[in-house]
């Protein structure tokens, strides 16, 4: 089939050669200059024939020059923000150009087609690279958060330049979690879309689309339903060539640290903990060895603050970024390159080697486009990186993790980091110490696992390349074409692993002396390397026909394309032995009458080898409308205020092939396995039953929305969405009792499980230039969802059960818990009575200063009966962002504030455990229940802590905390000089950018450390301070 | 108009090419049918491998290295129920078990979540898939046919004797499986008895098989069933539906009589017969092994080995062991100084209490054994009873009591992980590691002389899992030496042995009234054991009494107590009198070195697993839940 469409496009191509034209001579000269409405030169105005055959760019006075080979054509100016101008070709043009606040004059790339704004029927959201770039954050994703409404982003690693964010486009629309696909410039990538992402740095980013109801995601067939997010790279503007150079410097540092909890208060935390569990005072320590801790002047006695002996305070960041831009109107080049360095987090004292972190990363980009004859044109996208890192004990950051999470661990009163030189009375050596310490319950140490264990060394490479070709068809009918590309994509992996190991010693218990014992059997050993590799490849294949005409005041532009797609994936994953295929197909058609009147149609026809022969297939269509009310002369007339109205409304059916199940579902799977009558040899086991009627998931997508713009300097968008699945792919075993025989996880899974989303989004946004020298913009985003579990053939537990139900009626990820019983004011056994009052509990013996479950059923008995829905689900329903700044003659501020709401996670698993290890204590347990703290009427904000895991450590409400924050996520602050002064060092423009990631967060925790974000014992986020000069040559 | 053609043209291109989706017909290979399997030799033989694959583990294996139903009984307790405090033993002892907490999970190296309900219905069903294809399958050798279709019943026999023996309720009986889009409402349960008629029928069907053996006799055949698996199954499954709890109120015990009856003989007939003598008597009779007489240092030795794959093996008295060894278990299992780890069973006092004197007579009244029934404090003694003193208990007992359980002052040669501490007096100074004879000490701190200190090795803690929480460490299953430094692989699990069947011969007799077979059958066990005959002029009541007692010595830690004291309850009862306080021997030192000998209850804490709905296991939640569902029944276990 490759082979078929490559034919076809090889015939089109040489057909197009037989009417080849080169550009003629020179017929006319034009001229002018383009200015805003208070007269100042607009530079970087690009400047084109209908056709875009020619394209010019405006200078930094705003002036243009160029020949043409044709006469009295009609040239159209554009420029990012401002109104689409036309003028007919003639010298001494003067243009004045409007801003345009409703962003009517742009055109929206929606992956596989474009279209105006204008006359858009479907809900997207945009952001362009410019606003991307104020990020401190170098990998593309981490600067999408509250920029675009309808996108939910969750952090999950923090660890600079090995961020991890989780995009969700409108929540979950199907039960299986699913997060969004990438389109980029055209291409679709539909598996490691994540990690392709990350190989793009923001600045060589024109501009993102998320595509968010069905309609415009009816295209991309059954990866269409959870959305997509859509990436164009920045092309080349004709002219001379334009260099841009950036240099920065960011300084990381962490945004929070767990609190120093110091050696007398861990002794008496521990004390206290051992108390509680009935084991009697001072248990751990003595009065006299607190006594001594607090002194703080004997060795024997230590105060180690581990965290602070590990971790440096700052760690730098260092970027260069050049861009250049030029070209004629035969070839038009953007080319990026992008050099980055990470540098280190730790203190690190191995001489042998470097068990530091670091990482380079360089970034190359061209783009070039060229048109190879009057009627075929083309393209060549050239991308890659290459990634060198160095990490301690983990690859990918995973030993980072753990040496900033075993940190934690460390108890302050443990002598370290390593044993002790001694010496003999004679003043000689005895034993050069320098051994790892540790204790009997961690066993490990966190200097152990930077210092002593090697490194890691990766060296990833990516690259992707992308061809494609259009050729213009109107010697058959004017505005047709046809056009196809080719994507490929390798990313490869080479990791150099060094081992090493070391021998642990523990202290002994007499703390008079500082002796050492050895644990366990682990010696210090030699390095030795290995070295592995993983990498896995795409490929893809398009071809297009295109047909776009005017009728007078219809217009008509449709699309017609195949894409045949395969991956090969050679990670890990052992399951993916065979490529993954899928072939895309559609059609999409989009009319506008007079801009008054827009309709799209949409066809997608996809199939994956996930669903058996017959059902592989699934068509979705998808439609919107749109009145362009603001465009109607009545309303123009009667109400010139009203600068923009635009209902619109769509429906569309999106598939979905990601359910999670086995990739070959439809069969049986009998494996071979090794048996245990060794005479019998093998054993056979029916490992799953297949389905073969299993088919793709379809989500039936409503959205209703409209568009309202005043006195051109506000404008509102609304839209309301709602999403059902009535076919969903899930195991049923309900009504199956396991007495039949088959394992239940063996049960075929069957299309047949409801599920329902649904949420708004609203999008504010005021500009207001006030005079020639101050403009103020600000704006925000709000975006809400909610799903719903329908049917998913749960059998419910029976009527002694508070909530017989846990899936069905509840969101994706509902947790289950007890509810504190606050009815005493702190919720926790504060008296004798209280306890013996109590009900039973089933997973062990409530003490003092326990929680107060409640017994929902009345049952007498606190157990799993009780449970009751706490939080609501996996994602937060509210997703926010503000943004606004204003900007005077050379000076400009922006801003972007982003949140989420009635969002609740379980804090418990996170962060306060604090019978981990030797007992891990922070600031939660400071204000713990204690008989004494009670009776003297003090703030307890915690039960009674414990040295194992007491009844209190259930999921319950009380751990379920509110994780709703606002966080001021960037700022950035810019002065350029003066043109006069930039001149002198040969510069266009020179510009002084400051910028804050991160700065503060404002939550309902109310720690000082524990993160609303991420967790406890991963790396934190970090705040950021960034410097950067920006030079246009 | 034409270029409107070439467009369509172009259209019906794009849509054929896109339709041709031969691109996503990449058939899996390796993948077979079941239909595939029993057209293949090989492949149907591997069929009945899988039907062999849920076999559990028992012994230490059962789960988590915890010896699962010995320690649910009053026969010991489990030193994990602190520190495992999520495992079965605490969720028992603290009375936590639930349907959807399940105390009783699948054996160890398995699927978690699956229990036995699950596993053994699984393969209930693979053996009626083998069983309905198995005559029509493609195999080259008919004899070969016929001894799999033997096989094949005989595990379908036994997953349904272990769910009856966990669960005791009625259950379905399939026989042909269920498909997967059957009507499950109308699958209906057969009760007990008529569960183990089938069991029976399906034993019975193997034995009439020639092709199947007797016994195995190549080691590669290991875990394969026989004919005497048959036999003893159907010993016991026919026992366990003539006893009060599931009998329904029938008397069976005449029809378990004869059919155990018949079973005995035939495997006496067929060359089974009791361990009677030390075979290496190198290591089990060497005075430093600490066995008295033959009699302990028999029974050591056949419960530390594994029976040969052998025509003529040594060992005539196992007839099932289980596959996998059971690893050295006295570094699991036994004194936990030994390896500074756990101790796992205790053997609790009620178990030593159980072992008679020398002259036979029992150390308790068995009518009443405890004048405080419930709490154990205070025993019962036997009046006739003149060997026995209460501050010198272990002396003149049992042979197999030397065998079986490690008390204060028993002696053993071995390394082990600690340095002896100045308060560890038996044994103090001594290194860590280095072989030589140690006294196990399990005395406890006296609190009316703290100051005499405590053991601080192997002494009695109601907290710590390397120390005792009863005064005892299990010795059945271990070697006298291993410790530190030397290793011994343990024998692997007996799970059906000729001494059981005997057992089981006896109880019946007795109850069916055929009361001199019945003392002929438990002397037998007695005088392999160097116990005189139990005196044949006792009446029905109390010979049924001595035989029970005499089933828990000589059937001590090997699982069956549990399912004894459950099947001799009636069904309304529970185990308060046996289950409900478990007790230690509580023994301090006096200065002078002597010690003094009382009893105490464990962790002064009552288990909580003795009420009626602890008669039975719970059938998982969700099972029920779905049962409910279908058919509207209610098919869970009292209580629950």
């Amino acid at each position: 089939m490759i082979n078929k469409i490559l034919i076809h496009f090889l015939l089109f191509s040489v057909l197009g050669m037989t009417f080849q034209l080169r550009a003629q001579d020179k017929v006319s000269e034009v001229n002018g200059v383009v200015k805003d409405i208070y007269g100042d030169p607009l530079p970087g105005v690009i400047i084109s024939t209908w056709n875009k055959k020619v394209m010019y760019i405006t200078d930094y006075e705003g002036k243009f020059h160029f020949d043409l080979d044709q006469s009295n054509t009609t040239l159209t100016f554009t420029l990012a923000g401002y109104k689409i101008q036309t003028k007919d070709t003639g010298k001494d043009v003067v243009i004045v150009m409007e801003e345009d606040a409703h962003l009517t004059a742009e055109t929206v790339n929606l992956g596989f087609s474009v279209q105006s704004r204008e006359v858009l029927s479907n809900a997207v959201s945009t952001v362009s690279g410019k606003t991307l770039e104020k990020s401190l954050i170098p990998r593309l994703q981490g600067t999408f958060s509250g920029h675009m409404s309808g996108l939910t982003t969750i952090g999950g690693s923090f660890q600079p330049n090995y961020e991890t964010v989780a995009m969700y486009i409108r929540g979950l629309s199907t039960f299986h979690g699913g997060q969004a696909g990438i389109v980029i410039d055209g291409i679709l990538y539909d598996s490691y879309s994540q990690d392709i992402l990350y190989q793009i740095t923001p600045e060589e980013v024109s501009s993102i689309t998320v595509l968010k109801d069905g309609a415009s995601q009816a295209l991309y067939g059954l990866r269409g339903a959870n959305g997509l997010i859509v990436v164009s790279t920045k092309r080349g503007v004709p002219g001379k060539l334009k260099l841009n150079v950036t240099l920065d410097e960011t300084i990381q540092e962490p945004s929070y640290k767990p609190i120093f909890i110091n050696s007398v208060t861990h002794a008496t935390l521990k004390n206290q903990a051992a108390y509680n569990d009935g084991l009697g005072e001072n248990y751990y320590y003595s009065e006299e060895q607190i006594g001594k801790f607090r002194a703080g002047n004997d060795s024997l006695y230590p105060n180690t603050n581990w965290h602070d002996m590990l971790f440096r305070r700052a760690s730098h960041m260092q970027r260069i970024g050049v861009d250049a831009t030029g070209g004629s109107d035969i070839v038009r080049y953007y080319a990026n390159v992008n050099m980055l360095h990470q540098g280190s987090f730790y203190h690190t004292d191995q001489e042998d080697y470097n068990s530091n972190n670091y990482l380079y990363r360089i970034n190359i980009r061209t783009n070039v486009d060229i048109n190879i004859t009057k009627y075929l044109t083309g393209y060549i996208n050239m991308a890659g990186n290459i990634l060198r890192g160095n990490e301690p004990y983990g690859r990918d950051g995973s030993g980072n993790n753990a040496i900033y999470n075993l940190s934690y661990y460390m108890p302050s009163t443990l002598f370290g980091p390593v044993t002790p030189v001694i010496f003999d009375d004679e003043g000689k050596v005895k034993d050069p110490g320098g051994e790892v310490i540790t204790t009997n319950k961690i066993g490990t140490s966190p200097y152990g696992m930077l210092n002593r264990s090697g490194y890691y060394t990766q060296t990833n490479t990516n690259i992707y390349g992308q061809t494609g070709f259009n050729l213009d068809m109107s010697f058959l009918t004017p505005g047709l074409s046809i056009g196809g590309n080719v994507g490929y994509l390798s990313n490869i992996s080479s990791y150099l692993s060094t081992t090493q190991n070391y021998a642990r010693f523990t202290r002994d218990d007499d703390w008079s002396k500082l002796i050492f014992k050895q644990h366990g059997t682990t010696q210090n050993t030699d390095l030795a390397y290995a070295k592995n590799q993983s990498l896995y490849g795409y490929m893809s294949y398009k071809g297009e026909v295109a047909y776009k005409r005017d009728f007078g005041a219809h217009h008509v532009s449709s699309i017609l394309f195949g894409i045949f797609q395969e991956l090969d994936d050679n990670t890990a994953n052992i399951d993916a032995t065979y490529d993954f295929r899928r072939i895309y197909s559609g059609l999409g058609v989009q009319y506008d009458y007079d801009k008054r009147y827009a309709l799209k149609f949409d066809l997608g026809y996809s199939g994956s080898d996930y669903f058996p022969s017959g059902n592989r297939f699934l068509w979705t269509p998808g439609v919107s409308i749109a009145w362009i009310a603001s465009n109607e002369g009545f309303i123009k007339n009667s109400l010139p205020w009203l600068t923009m109205l635009k209902p619109y409304f769509s429906y569309a059916i999106t598939g979905n092939d990601a359910t999670g199940m086995d990739r070959y579902g439809y069969i049986d799977q009998v494996t071979m396995g090794s048996g245990i009558v060794r005479y019998l040899d093998y054993n056979t086991t029916e490992t799953s039953f297949g389905n073969s009627n299993l088919r793709p998931e379809s989500i039936k997508k409503y959205n209703i929305g409209v568009n309202l713009g005043i006195a051109n300097q506000l404008s509102l968008s609304a839209d309301y969405f709602k999403e059902k699945m009535d076919n969903g792919i899930y195991r049923s075993t309900s009504l199956t009792p396991s007495f039949q025989g088959i394992p239940l996880n063996a049960f075929p899974a069957t299309n047949f499980a409801e599920y329902e989303n649904k949420g708004f989004e609203i999008e504010l946004n005021y500009l207001k230039r006030l005079n020639k020298d101050w403009t103020f913009n600000l704006g925000g985003s709000l975006s809400y969802n909610k799903n719903i579990a329908i049917n998913a053939a749960e059998t419910p537990n029976d009527n002694s059960y508070a909530y017989p139900y846990r899936i069905e009626g509840y969101p994706v990820g509902q947790s289950f818990g007890y509810l504190v019983d606050y009815s005493n004011g702190n919720g926790m056994f504060n008296t004798q009575e209280e306890l013996e009052g109590a009900p039973v509990y089933s997973f062990g013996t409530p003490r003092l200063g326990d929680l107060k479950y409640q017994d929902l059923n009345n049952d007498k008995t606190i157990d799993e009966k009780d449970m009751a829905p706490i939080g609501n689900g996996s994602l937060p329903r509210y997703f926010y962002g503000v943004t606004g700044g204003f900007s005077y003659r050379n000076i400009e501020l922006s801003f972007l504030f982003q949140g989420v709401a009635d969002y609740y996670r379980d804090f418990y698993s996170l962060a306060v455990n604090e019978s981990l290890g030797e007992g891990r204590y922070s600031e939660n347990h400071l204000n713990a229940w204690s008989e004494e703290r009670w009776l003297k009427g003090e703030k307890i904000s915690y039960p009674a802590i414990s040295t194992s895991r007491s009844v209190s450590a259930q999921n319950s409400d009380f751990f379920f905390k509110n994780a709703s924050f606002i966080r001021l996520k960037n700022i950035e602050m810019s002065y350029s000089l003066p043109m006069k002064i930039s001149k002198t060092v040969g510069a266009k423009s020179l510009k002084f950018i400051l910028g804050g990631q991160n700065l503060f967060t404002i939550d309902k925790i109310n720690s000082k450390d524990m993160p609303v974000e991420g967790n406890y014992g991963a790396f934190p986020i970090y705040r950021m301070y960034r410097i950067s000069i920006r030079a246009q040559f | 108009m034409k270029h409107i053609r070439y467009i369509l043209y172009t259209c019906i291109l794009f849509l054929a090419g896109s339709a041709c989706s031969d691109e996503l017909n990449q058939a899996p290979s390796g993948k077979i049918s079941l239909e595939e399997v029993f057209e293949d030799n090989e492949r149907t033989m591997y069929y009945l491998n899988t039907c062999y694959s849920k076999i559990p583990n028992k012994g230490v294996r059962y789960f988590y290295r915890s010896f699962g139903p010995v320690c649910w009984s009053d026969d010991a307790w489990d030193a994990d129920d602190m520190d495992v405090n999520w495992a079965a033993s605490a969720l028992l002892y603290n009375g936590n078990a639930s349907a959807s907490s399940h105390p009783v999970w699948a054996v160890e190296g398995e699927n978690l979540q699956m229990s036995y309900w699950e596993n053994y219905f699984a393969m209930i069903r693979s053996c009626g898939i083998f069983l309905m294809n198995i005559d029509n399958a493609k195999v080259n050798n008919e004899r070969d046919r016929r001894r799999w279709k033997a096989e094949a019943h005989i595990l379908r026999a036994y997953y349904y004797s272990e769910l009856l023996k966990w669960f005791g309720c009625d259950l379905p009986i399939i026989r042909e499986p269920l498909s997967l889009n059957q009507d499950y409402s109308s699958v209906r349960r057969s009760s007990y008895y008529e569960v183990v008629q089938f069991i029976i029928e399906d034993c019975n069907a193997a034995l009439a098989i020639d092709e199947l053996p007797w016994r195995i006799t190549t080691s590669a055949d290991a875990l394969r069933v026989t004919k005497a698996v048959a036999e003893a199954i159907k010993a016991r499954m026919i026992l366990y539906a003539a006893s009060p709890l599931y009998n329904n109120g029938q008397n069976y015990w005449e029809e378990a009589y004869s059919i155990i009856k018949t079973s005995l003989s035939n495997l006496r007939s067929n060359g089974y017969e009791l361990y009677n003598k030390v075979n290496t008597p190198a290591t089990f009779s060497d005075p430093e092994a600490f066995l008295p007489n033959t009699y302990a240092q028999l029974f050591n030795e056949y419960f530390f080995s594994s029976a040969a794959y052998s025509a003529t093996p040594v060992d005539k008295e196992t007839i099932y062991q289980l596959a996998s060894s059971q690893g050295n278990l006295i570094f699991l299992d036994g004194i936990g100084a030994i390896h500074g780890n756990k101790s796992g069973t205790c053997p609790s006092q009620e178990l030593v209490d159980a072992f008679e004197t020398i002259d036979g007579q029992t150390i308790l009244q068995l009518s009443k054994p405890y004048l405080d029934e419930e709490t154990h404090l205070q025993p019962n003694y036997n009046p006739e009873n003149t060997l026995y003193d209460p501050q010198n208990p272990y002396e003149n007992r049992d042979p197999r009591f030397y065998a079986s359980i490690y008390y204060n002052g028993s002696k053993r040669r071995c390394g082990w992980s600690f340095d002896e501490m100045p308060n560890n007096y038996e044994n103090y100074p001594g290194l860590s590691g280095v072989v030589r004879v140690r006294i196990i000490a399990t005395w406890a701190v006296d609190e009316n002389d703290p100051s005499a200190g405590s053991e601080s090795r192997t002494g009695l803690s109601a907290t710590a899992r390397s120390k005792t929480r009863t005064g005892y460490y299990q010795r059945k299953f271990s070697h006298p030496f291993t410790g530190i430094g030397q290793s011994a692989t343990n024998a692997r699990y007996k799970d059906f042995r000729l001494g059981e069947v005997i057992l089981n011969f006896a109880e019946a007799a007795a109850e069916a009234g055929h009361i001199a077979e019945a003392l002929q059958a438990v002397n037998e066990i007695r005088s392999r054991a160097g116990m005189p005959d139990i005196p044949s002029e006792l009446s029905k009541e109390q010979l049924i009494l001595r035989i029970r007692n005499e089933r828990r010595v000589e059937l001590a830690l090997e699982g069956h107590r549990y399912f004894d004291v459950r099947r001799w309850s009636a069904p309304d009862g529970n185990l308060a009198k046996t289950d409900r306080w478990v007790t230690a021997a509580y023994i301090t030192r006096r200065k002078d070195g002597t010690y003094h000998y009382d009893r105490a209850q464990v962790n002064g804490n009552e288990r909580k697993c003795y009420t009626n709905k602890y008669l039975k296991v719970a059938i998982p939640l969700k099972e029920i839940n779905n049962i409910i569902e279908i058919s509207g029944e209610n098919w869970q276990n009292p209580g629950w």
